[in-house]
Parts: structure tokens; C-alpha cells; sequence
């Protein structure tokens, strides 16, 4: 598992372009989903985050007890299963579909649901929630192709997505 | 009962850790940061240590290394523990020396039998072999030094056991600037020697291999009593101690010689060697243990069939253990680019020769602690 359950506390890893930050989140009821794409507050605020380079991402470089995370600028969020789905999935899932998504410095491979006659071009950030949802999801660092993060869930953040490339 | 080591920073974690540990017939103890976990692992010196990585302060990787790099811990069982669990985390962990690595939230079972398939190994491997190696010189050039360094090295093979050289050259000696090692203070700053003031003090060389370097005191004379206290905890430490003296020992002969299960008498191609060795075999031979095996070697020898050889068993009655090949060039470069020839001239003869010696060692220990086991 990617990601652990501390009572009302979801541990979860956030990625920037250049750090992982693995940290505990406050969601209480919401899915951390929901939190990320609540656009009435820019920030999220963590908990006990470890902080790793992207260039050496094993390795603990600090510690901080609280941490204020800027959501447009983090490129993806590694989650549970149920943390990922936002309203967005209730209303239109009904089909998955494989993708391969660019973000800058890593690839994200996974699955997502979508409608059954899904147009790619409606794929955009003022359409849809900012983070979408991949399941069964792998990101690759193109700096360190050897080192890769998985897990149930990967929230993209789709203001940061260079392409978005459907597969069969 | 095998003692664990239980770290987090979690104390409810450490409390449910602890029990599944002790319904399993563990005895622990616990703490709850990276400083404290390493001040009752080098005073305790658990069979295993359960290690939260992720700990404020002083990080598991952090604790991992240094407990790794300590003689006391090297051979702990040590398991890392963490809410971490992607690929390259696993890696970290194993690099920085965890045997195992478990994601939280995992099962008490697993935990248990992962310190249990490790632990028949690592207590096997808990009882050193108390060797300790004395090379004897009888004047300085001969080349005991690269051969101690050398030995050392070929000694502490991954599959064999550790091994440390000392450097008790206690006024000069070199053999850390020889390795490219930088010694930090002395090890020698009273008449108390203990295991935390020593440890700290050796160096590890990228080999595996441990040097307590020199700690090049001002004094011409040093107390054999300390030095006797470090040998002591060398050999519980270490399998192989590998002891580089100066070719006067001084107040230091008692001791070292007493202490030593092998003595490497260090012979170069001279008949005023020869003599020397002769005239003191009887001296050495009224310090050493009965157990003290004596093995003459012949370094710098010209050729294989070192006609040198023959004669130093004729005289000292003693078969020569080892014939190490002159090889200057080799020699010239190891010095120059801090790197012993066993591992810049892996394929020399020299190299050859020094590993045959370092597996007669071994087999020697080996036949020792079985007799002592009475196997």
C-alpha cells in the first residue's frame, strides 16, 4: 500500500517538480480528493511531512511538524483508493479507460473512469475538478527512469499536465 | 532470550510492537528518538532493532548507518519500519544497512518471522572468532604495514567475517593515511578505556575492513594496560584483529604478545633477520600462550622458490606459512593512490599470495573453534 489510514488522519505523498513530501492530512468525512479540488482554499494543510529531493527521493532531508502545500503547484498526490474519488467520478463514471500523462520531470501511467462516449477535448482544467483521478497508477521520473512511485490512487494535477495520452 | 530493539517515535506503536515481540518470546526495550535508540543499542548490543524510519530530528537511514558503522551493533538484525513503501524507499533502507524492510501497517506475524528467519545466522555470527594477529617485525622497511593493511583486507570479506587492523604504532604510525582514512583525536586520553570513548575512534574503509588508527600520542611510553583493554574489545567485536607494531615493542610486548592466538614472524631476504628471529623465538615462545600458533613469512621474496625460505625452516624449525612475491611497482602505486595492491592489483602475484595467506588464517581459526566447541 502507497498510503496508510491514521484514524482521521490519511497519510498520503506529495509531489512537486522538484520534492516528495509524505505528510498526514486533517480530511475528516471528505476524501482528500475533495480537498484538493475545494478551490476556496489554496492551501492544504499537512502534518508530520518528511521531505525528500526528487534527485536522491530515498533519502530524508527534513523534517517539518506542519506544512502549508500550495494545490496548484503540486504535480500529484499518491493516495488510498477511497481519498481519490471526488464528485466528479460519482457523476460520470462509467468506463476506463488507460492513460499516459506528462507532467513536468515524471510520467504517470494509470486508469481512469470516464463516460462512455468520452471526448478528449472536454479534458480541460475549467471543465472538470483540477485533480483528476488515475487508478492503478505508476509515475516515473524522467531524471531517474529506474525510480518509480505507486499506488491506488494517483491524483494529476491537471493545470501541470503537459499532455494527456489515451491508450487502448 | 534474544533482545529487541523496538524505535518510534509512536509510543502507542511501540507498545503494541513490543507486545506481539514478547508473546513471541522476545525480550525489548524501546525508545523513542534516533539518539536515544542508539545510546541503548551500543549499551545493550540487541540481537535485533525494529527502526521507524521516519522519526523527527535524526531519521531511521541516519541511525541505520551509524548503528551499521559501530562494531557493537554491526550485527544486530536490524529491521526498518515505515509508512513509506515505494520501491525506492525499500532500496534506501537496505543501502543504509536494514536487513529487512516492513510498510506500516503490517501484521505483528511478519514482523516476528522476519526476525527469526535472520536470527540463527546473526547469533551464529555474534561469537567472534577471537583471532587476533600479531605481526612481528624485528626492524622497520619490511613491508608489515602493507601487509597488515593488505590482510586486513582480504580478511574482511563479506562471507567470512570482520576484521580490524590496529595501528599501534602509538607515536607514528601511518597506516590510516595509507588506507586514505582521516583519524579524528585519540583513543587514548586516560587510563580508562571504554567501548563508547572507542568506538567512535574507528575508522571503516570502504573495503568493510574497521582500522583503530594511530592515536600518535607525544608520550615515548604508554601503559600496557589500555592498550590490553582495547585488544579486548577489539576481539569481541571483531573475528580477525589484525595488530601492525612497530619492530620495538616496548612496554607493549607483554601485552600483545600474551593476547595473540597467531604471530606472523615478518622475514625479508637478510641473514641478520634471520638471526634476529632465531635468538628471539625463545623469548617470544615464554610470553605466547601454548595455544600461539608461529608462522613465519617471507616478504620481498624474488622468486616462488625462495631459497631464503628453506633456510628460515631450517633455523627457527618452523614451516613458512607464506611466500609474498617483491613486487615494487605494485607496492609503489598502492602507496601513491591510498589503495592496498589486494584491491589496485587484484590479479597480482602479491595479491595471490596474501589472499592464500588469509585463507589459511581463516581455515586455521576455523579448526581452532571447532576444537574449542569440541566439534
Amino acid at each position: 500500500m502507497s498510503s496508510a489510514q491514521f484514524g482521521n488522519l490519511i497519510q498520503a505523498e506529495f509531489f512537486t517538480s522538484t520534492h516528495r513530501l509524505s505528510g498526514r492530512v486533517h480530511a475528516g468525512t471528505k476524501p482528500l480528493g475533495d480537498l484538493l479540488n475545494d478551490h476556496s482554499q489554496s492551501y492544504l494543510l499537512v502534518f508530520d511531512v518528511y521531505i525528500s529531493r526528487l534527485s536522491e527521493p530515498g533519502e530524508i532531508v527534513a523534517y517539518a511538524p506542519t506544512a502549508f502545500l500550495t494545490k496548484d503547484n503540486l504535480s500529484f498526490v499518491i493516495v488510498p483508493t477511497r481519498q481519490a474519488r471526488g464528485p466528479e467520478q460519482g457523476r460520470y463514471a462509467s468506463q476506463q479507460y488507460k492513460a499516459l500523462v506528462t507532467l513536468p520531470g515524471v510520467e504517470v501511467q494509470g486508469k481512469f473512469a470516464g463516460p462512455y462516449r468520452f471526448d478528449i477535448r472536454t479534458f480541460t482544467p475549467a471543465t472538470l475538478d483540477t485533480y483528476q483521478v488515475l487508478f492503478e497508477a505508476e509515475a516515473r521520473l524522467v531524471s531517474l527512469p529506474d525510480v518509480t512511485f505507486s499506488g491506488e490512487a494517483i491524483l494529476v494535477n491537471r493545470t501541470r499536465v503537459e499532455s494527456f495520452c489515451l491508450s487502448e | 532470550m534474544a533482545t529487541v530493539l523496538v524505535v518510534d517515535d509512536d509510543a502507542a506503536l511501540i507498545t503494541i510492537i513490543c507486545q506481539f515481540l514478547e508473546n513471541a518470546g522476545f525480550g525489548t526495550v524501546w525508545a523513542t528518538s534516533g539518539s536515544e535508540a542508539m545510546e541503548k543499542a551500543f549499551a545493550l548490543q540487541p540481537e535485533a532493532i525494529v527502526l521507524d524510519i521516519m522519526m523527527p530530528h535524526m531519521d531511521g537511514h541516519q541511525v541505520c548507518r551509524r548503528l551499521r558503522r559501530d562494531p557493537r551493533t554491526a550485527r544486530s538484525i536490524i529491521v526498518a519500519l515505515t509508512a513509506r513503501s515505494q520501491p525506492v524507499d525499500k532500496i534506501t533502507a537496505i543501502q543504509a544497512g536494514a536487513d529487512a524492510y516492513l510498510t506500516k501497517p503490517f501484521q505483528g506475524k511478519e514482523l516476528v518471522e522476519t526476525i527469526q528467519e535472520f536470527l540463527p545466522e546473526r547469533l551464529a555470527k555474534r561469537s567472534p572468532r577471537n583471532g587476533q594477529i600479531l605481526h612481528l617485525r624485528f626492524k622497520e622497511g619490511v613491508g608489515a604495514t602493507t601487509l597488515a593493511a593488505n590482510l586486513g583486507i582480504a580478511l574482511a570479506d563479506r562471507n567470512h567475517g570482520r576484521a580490524v587492523v590496529a595501528d599501534l604504532d602509538l607515536q607514528k604510525g601511518g597506516l590510516s593515511d595509507r588506507l586514505g582514512l582521516t583519524a579524528e583525536g585519540s583513543w587514548i586520553q586516560s587510563d580508562r578505556i571504554t567501548a563508547d570513548g572507542l568506538a567512535p575512534k574507528l575508522l571503516l574503509h570502504s573495503s568493510r575492513l574497521s582500522v583503530l588508527p594511530s592515536p600518535r600520542i607525544k608520550a615515548r611510553e604508554v601503559a600496557s594496560a589500555p592498550v590490553a583493554k582495547v585488544l579486548e574489545f577489539l576481539r569481541s567485536w571483531y573475528d580477525f584483529v589484525v595488530l601492525d607494531t612497530p619492530a620495538n615493542l616496548g612496554t607493549q610486548a607483554s601485552a600483545v604478545l600474551s593476547s595473540s592466538s597467531l604471530i606472523l614472524l615478518l622475514l625479508t631476504p637478510e641473514p641478520a633477520i634471520l638471526r634476529q628471529a632465531q635468538a628471539s623465538l625463545p623469548m617470544i615462545r615464554q610470553i605466547v600462550r601454548a595455544e600461539t600458533q608461529i608462522w613465519p613469512i617471507v616478504n620481498m621474496a624474488q622468486s616462488r622458490q625462495e631459497p631464503f625460505a628453506k633456510q628460515v625452516e631450517q633455523v627457527l624449525v618452523l614451516p613458512v606459512a607464506a611466500v609474498l612475491p617483491w613486487a615494487p611497482q605494485e607496492c609503489e602505486q598502492a602507496v601513491q593512490t591510498r589503495n592496498p595492491v589486494v584491491l589496485s592489483a587484484p590479479g597480482s602475484a602479491l595479491s595471490a599470495a596474501i589472499h592464500e595467506l588469509a585463507r589459511d588464517i581463516r581455515q586455521a581459526a576455523q579448526l581452532v573453534a571447532q576444537e574449542r566447541n569440541g566439534t
